[in-house]
């Protein structure tokens, strides 16, 4: 018998973990999930092509034009500047999807390290880490949002950078939740025995296994950043005219209520339909993922 | 009791103390001199130099801190840069607004998100059940203030049952003040109701598969009896912390709303100042949110000890 190394006993103690076979064919086996994996795949794809796609120049006005009801030439009819707001609405998704995609980046980046750091060492870190946590989280997070924005100026990226980081202590929560679980484990003890440094227990034994349950917590994390974004946006704090996110075409649709309503229900939907689609998307992936992580 | 209590009083004293550090802080996130972006468009040396004063800019960042704060602690939240009158007496002005809104906004959602939660357990993986699951994903993902603007459209424009705007304060009877805020607090308690009937049907679904109920049940005890009686009872453990969260996130979210539907509270308020660049009145209404979030916290954790013996004795 050869001799066992290290890897290979931590390895058995981590027991068996779900593979990619399995996970794929429980998730598969989710008409919903995957019904909102294919709706948020098309959204993406709408977005990334967005300039051949879109039937208009989402930026042309024709002011002889304005405000007419769904038609032939114009799908969902047109805008307060007689824009095309069906191409406005494609042009839209790239924009909320962007922003999405860099406010939850930068929460994730910001809380996966601290969460780590926070529940793997423990003791006056932790306490120091999650005392500021608990201070962000008791102030308002859209309203801190506008404060920041306020302040910085409004623009799509000073809003992201605003909601990633009052998003983040969420994030950090998280991973350090899970991390407390793992840490007590009996594989991560035998690593601990055998005299592995901390770090490489860290990267390699216990990130691994934050990784589910903070995939999960992404795709819902994504969907309350683009409520926020689109928050910030209809107040005019978020993508500054011409261009155009979901969010801040239901704010200039506001003004117009009363005269073309339905002109506040196309982003409306699109945003209702996407955050829905993100978060069926997630409990997809809590309901694939092994037993064990799903607490 | 106390004993349970001292630490965590104590813990939210020191989250307090770097809050008001947070808030303190925003003006050190002002880009360049705070005055001269604060006093807007058309600075006028006196308006700076005011500004400069009321802010103690010209003293070490410690010595402001700590001015800022004593002055706090006497109930002197700072002069709004655009009103020019005690960011105190507007946020006093405007707080009713802002409470009733939650204060209704939490009897829908608690009444919405009970009864759902309650139902869909009882009728557990029935079209009711399921009904019950489809409606609250969606009000989960669905922007306050688009439900918001869909009410008005519907209710207000449409059907005319309601006003699409404005507020009535209760002097003026309980009749005007409900309809005026029944559309706004509905739009904003829709999330929550969801969130709580996930909670309330997960919760009675555990609660009711428990060896007591069941011995209840053998015992030959009504089902509505036990449902209401045992069940709910030990069920609202949980939904106590759920209950209080869901006032926090109101009065986050109570901003975009109150401004859809013109109402003169809090959140109108927080967005003019951010407009005008009125810091103070920020940083005041922050403060005041931070302060019921804590004070809510705490209630919590009281209520949360008195309900459950294991944590009461343990």
């Amino acid at each position: 018998m050869s001799a066992i190394t290290k890897t290979e006993v931590i390895a058995t103690l981590a027991g068996s973990r779900p593979t990619r076979g399995r996970f794929v064919q429980r998730f598969r086996r989710q008409p919903i999930a995957v019904g909102a994996l294919g709706f948020l795949l098309l959204v993406s794809a709408m977005a990334l092509l967005a300039p051949w796609l879109i039937p208009h120049d989402p930026y042309q006005q024709d002011l002889a034009r304005v405000l007419q009801t769904p038609s032939g030439e114009h799908l969902l009819g047109t805008d307060e500047l007689g824009r095309d707001v069906f191409s406005r609405l494609i042009m839209g998704a790239r924009v909320s999807l962007l922003a999405a995609l860099q406010g939850t980046t930068l929460a994730i980046a910001i809380g996966l390290p601290l969460g780590l750091v926070a529940g793997y060492v423990r003791g006056r870190v932790d306490g120091a880490i999650m005392i500021v946590t608990d201070a962000l989280m008791a102030l308002p997070a859209l309203v801190l949002a506008m404060a920041i924005v306020a302040i910085w100026g409004p623009s799509l990226t000073n809003a992201m950078v605003a909601i990633g980081i009052v998003t983040a202590p969420r994030a950090l929560r998280l991973v350090r939740s899970s991390v407390l679980q793992i840490r007590e484990e009996t594989f991560i003890e035998a690593a601990r025995s055998i005299g592995t440094r901390s770090i490489v227990i860290v990267l390699r034994h216990v990130l691994p296994n934050v990784v589910a349950p903070l995939i999960v917590f992404t795709a819902i994390l994504a969907g309350t950043v683009m409520l926020m974004e689109a928050g910030l946006s209809f107040l005019g704090l978020g993508v500054q005219p011409p261009e155009s996110s979901w969010g801040a075409m239901l704010g200039t649709s506001f003004r117009y209520i009363s005269r073309a309503p339905l002109l506040a229900i196309y982003p409306g939907l699109a945003i209702a339909l996407t955050v829905l689609a993100l978060n069926l998307v997630g409990d997809g992936i809590r309901e694939s993922i092994g037993k064990k992580l799903q607490k | 009791m106390l004993a349970i209590f001292a630490p965590r009083l104590i813990r939210t004293a020191a989250v307090f103390v770097l809050v008001t550090v947070g808030i303190f802080g925003l003006t050190a996130l002002l880009p360049g001199d705070p005055a001269l972006a604060l006093a807007g468009e058309n600075p006028t040396p006196e308006l700076i130099a005011s500004i400069r004063e009321q802010l103690g800019l010209d003293r070490p960042l410690y010595e402001q801190y700590f001015g800022w704060l004593l002055a706090l602690f006497s109930g002197d939240l700072g002069t709004s840069l655009y009103f020019g009158v005690p960011v105190g007496e507007l946020i006093i002005a405007r707080l009713p607004v802002t409470l009733s809104l939650t204060l209704v906004a939490v009897v829908i959602s608690i009444v919405l998100g009970l009864a759902g939660g309650m139902v869909a357990a009882a009728r557990r993986g029935t079209i009711v059940d399921r009904l019950a699951t489809v409606l609250s994903t969606i009000g989960i993902a669905t922007p306050n203030f688009w439900f918001g603007m869909i009410f008005i459209i519907v209710f207000a424009f449409g059907l005319g049952w309601f006003p699409a705007v404005g507020y009535a304060p209760l002097a003026d009877g309980v009749g005007p003040w409900l309809a005026h805020l029944i559309l706004p607090a509905t739009a904003l308690a829709l999330a929550g109701a969801a969130e709580l009937m996930r909670q309330t049907r997960s919760s009675m679904t555990d609660t009711l598969g428990q060896d007591y109920i069941r011995t209840a049940r053998a015992q030959g005890l009504r089902p509505a009896a036990i449902y209401w009686r045992r069940a709910l009872r030990n069920a609202s453990i949980p939904l106590v912390t759920v209950v209080a969260f869901q006032v926090a996130l109101l009065l986050g979210g109570v901003v975009i709303v109150e401004k859809i539907f013109g109402l003169p509270g809090l959140g109108s308020l927080v967005i003019d100042a951010v407009f005008s660049k009125d810091l103070p009145v920020v940083q005041g209404v922050v403060l005041v949110n931070a302060i019921i979030v804590l004070s809510l916290n705490l209630l919590t954790d009281f209520l949360y000890t008195l309900l459950n013996p294991k944590v009461r004795h343990g």
